[in-house]
């Protein structure tokens, strides 16, 4: 279980919150679902796709059950989602590909084909690399794209020794459909951010190493400091190139691809490159390791971050000024 | 004692053209104090009392919402929206006089529902850590970013980094300080907790446990289910303490505290 900063409602018994869901007013409807989330109730498993369908439902309201139906695995989540990417809200739609991302199969592949929004086509990608289906490949970026290290101003990221995951019950929340290798992950720091790198079984299971189909390759968490726990910070995916290695990419769960790098395969083990791409708020990166095809394990041989050496292409944008009300 | 006017041009609000004490001074959005939720109790603001605070080391805050236009309910709805803002920046001020840190300038801006490409509705903390790296306000107050709502129920408010960033090209230069669509009180804590996140307060408590005493699960850092189980609720548990306040604000001072007018 997550950890959040979240409103326990200890005075509102469950039959409370589940009338207030169904009858409430829009705020107390979307609070009173979450408190049932939030408890893990099995009182409001049954409703999630009820809500998520329901076109007369406020809009936080539907895309909180679509959220939750995206945590975990099963065939009827699956389905409830798939049917929810009809929905006319954009909202909806999203949401519900997103979780489809996280946990959908082939059918979900399927339905996203013949979906169009926000979030769609990074949720068909995500389940192509996860199921080696070689379909809606990353494409490779530019080198102008990629960001320059500042050697003056780097940071050399702080390696740790291996240490207990995260519990399995957090792990499925935050990967219901990504399995993750026992052994052969990396820990680091950079600065105030601590950072997990997970292998994938997928990864560890290959027979050639990271260049036989696309995969995803690897997980990296990052440890959330409100709430407390560990969250997906990117996905690292890889499919195989013509020249016998792969390309790899690092993609934030939003779909942004932040890390771009190259896996040339060796006699047995692999070497990997990445560097970063110019996003907003996205550091200078070059990360160096080796992957050891025998045990599934990367090892690092160098990283390092800074802020970018030139001028960034892509800086964050301004918000609009707001007046106050007369 | 210095003017109103004159503290407002050290805090660098324009005072050129017609000024609003509770709108530009206060940065209250409906330029009125708002209400508190409580029905007994009146929030009040003093003016002597800001001036004063603003003497002292301060911070500014820009609260940028987020998909405000996209909030169903016309706008009645949206004055409520408004309200909850201002009691934030009421209370949050409130709370952080305890420890001799005043909230100075706070400005509003906002990003529509369209320009946040669905932002407005946070799906994950990945989502909040990407609005807060893909948009800044270039000043020296702590952007702190207001949701239409939060539809992943592991959070209510994000600090994606203890302490935040004051670099504003960074990705950890604001906060996810919360969703509009929480009731009033615990809107405000949670935007004043998130804040304390990003001047350096880490929670007072670790992992799944609260704190073993009743102070400090009614310390402003215990988590609101700390703050519901064994404190005094999330109105009550917004204390603060002379160790987290020199955290803040001394050897060295977080980099968004500005010295006093």
């Amino acid at each position: 279980m997550s950890l959040s900063d979240v409103e326990t409602r200890p005075e509102l018994d469950e039959d409370t919150l589940v009338d207030q869901v169904d009858r409430g007013d829009p705020q107390e409807r979307g609070e009173a679902l979450k408190e049932l989330l939030r408890r893990e109730s099995s009182r409001v498993r049954p409703f999630l796709g009820r809500i998520v369908a329901d076109r007369t439902a406020p809009s936080g309201l539907r895309t909180t059950a679509a959220v939750a139906l995206g945590k975990e695995a099963t065939p009827e989540n699956e389905r409830a989602l798939i049917t929810a990417l009809a929905a006319d809200d954009p909202a909806v739609v999203a949401a519900a590909a997103r979780g489809l991302g996280r946990i959908g199969g082939p059918e979900a592949f399927g339905a996203l084909t013949r979906t169009t929004g926000r979030g769609v086509d990074f949720a068909q990608t995500l389940i192509s690399y996860r199921l080696g289906l070689g379909s809606r490949r990353l494409a490779e970026p530019e080198a102008a794209a990629l960001l320059d290290l500042d050697p003056r101003r780097a940071i050399t990221f702080r390696f740790e020794p291996p240490a207990d995951r995260p519990a399995d019950a957090a792990l499925r929340r935050e990967l219901p459909a990504i399995p993750v290798a026992e052994t052969g992950s990396v820990r680091f720091r950079c600065r105030n951010e601590h950072l997990w790198i997970l292998v994938s079984g997928d990864a560890a299971r290959a027979p050639r190493g990271l260049t036989e189909r696309d995969l995803v390759t690897a997980v990296v968490l990052k440890e959330s400091t409100c709430p407390d726990g560990w969250q997906v910070y990117e996905y690292i995916v890889a499919h195989p190139r013509k020249d016998g290695g792969a390309a790899m990419f690092g993609v934030r769960p939003t779909g942004r691809l932040v890390h771009f790098g190259l896996l040339a395969q060796t006699d047995v083990n692999a070497d990997i490159r990445l560097q970063a791409l110019d996003a907003p708020g996205v550091m200078a990166l070059e990360f160096t390791a080796e992957y050891i095809a025998a045990d599934g394990s990367l090892v690092p041989r160098s990283a390092q971050g800074s802020p970018p050496s030139g001028r960034r292409r892509n800086p964050p944008a301004s918000p609009a000024r707001a007046p106050t009300q007369d | 004692m210095a003017s109103v006017k004159a503290t407002m041009q050290c805090l660098g609000i324009d005072t050129g053209g017609s000024v609003s004490v509770l709108g530009d001074f206060f940065g209250f959005i409906r330029k009125r104090v708002p209400t508190d939720p409580v029905s007994t109790a009146t929030a009040q603001v003093s003016v002597l009392g800001q001036i004063r605070a603003c003497q002292g080391q301060h911070i500014h805050v820009n609260v940028i919402r987020v998909g405000f236009d996209a909030i169903s309910g016309g706008s009645t709805a949206l004055d409520a929206a408004f309200e909850k803002l201002d009691y934030a920046i009421f209370r949050t001020r409130t709370i952080y006089q305890q420890i001799n840190l005043g909230v100075g300038r706070v400005l509003h801006w906002f990003i529509t529902a369209a320009e946040a490409n669905g932002a407005d509705d946070l799906g994950s903390e990945g989502e909040c850590d990407d609005l807060i790296a893909d948009w800044s306000v270039q000043n020296d107050g702590v952007d702190a970013f207001v949701v239409r709502n939060i539809s992943d129920t592991d959070f209510v408010g994000r600090a994606s980094a203890i302490p935040g960033e004051c670099d504003k090209d960074a990705k950890d230069d604001g906060l996810c300080a919360g969703e509009i669509g929480r009731a009033a009180e615990g809107f405000a804590r949670t935007f004043a907790h998130e804040l304390g996140h990003h001047l350096g307060l880490s929670h007072n408590h670790g992992g799944a446990n609260c704190p073993g005493t009743t102070a400090g699960c009614n310390n402003l850092m215990a988590q609101t289910r700390c703050a519901t189980s064994c404190g005094g609720g999330i109105r009550t548990a917004v204390l603060l303490t002379a160790s987290q306040g020199s955290t803040i604000l001394t050897a060295p001072a977080h980099c968004a505290v500005q010295s006093g007018c």
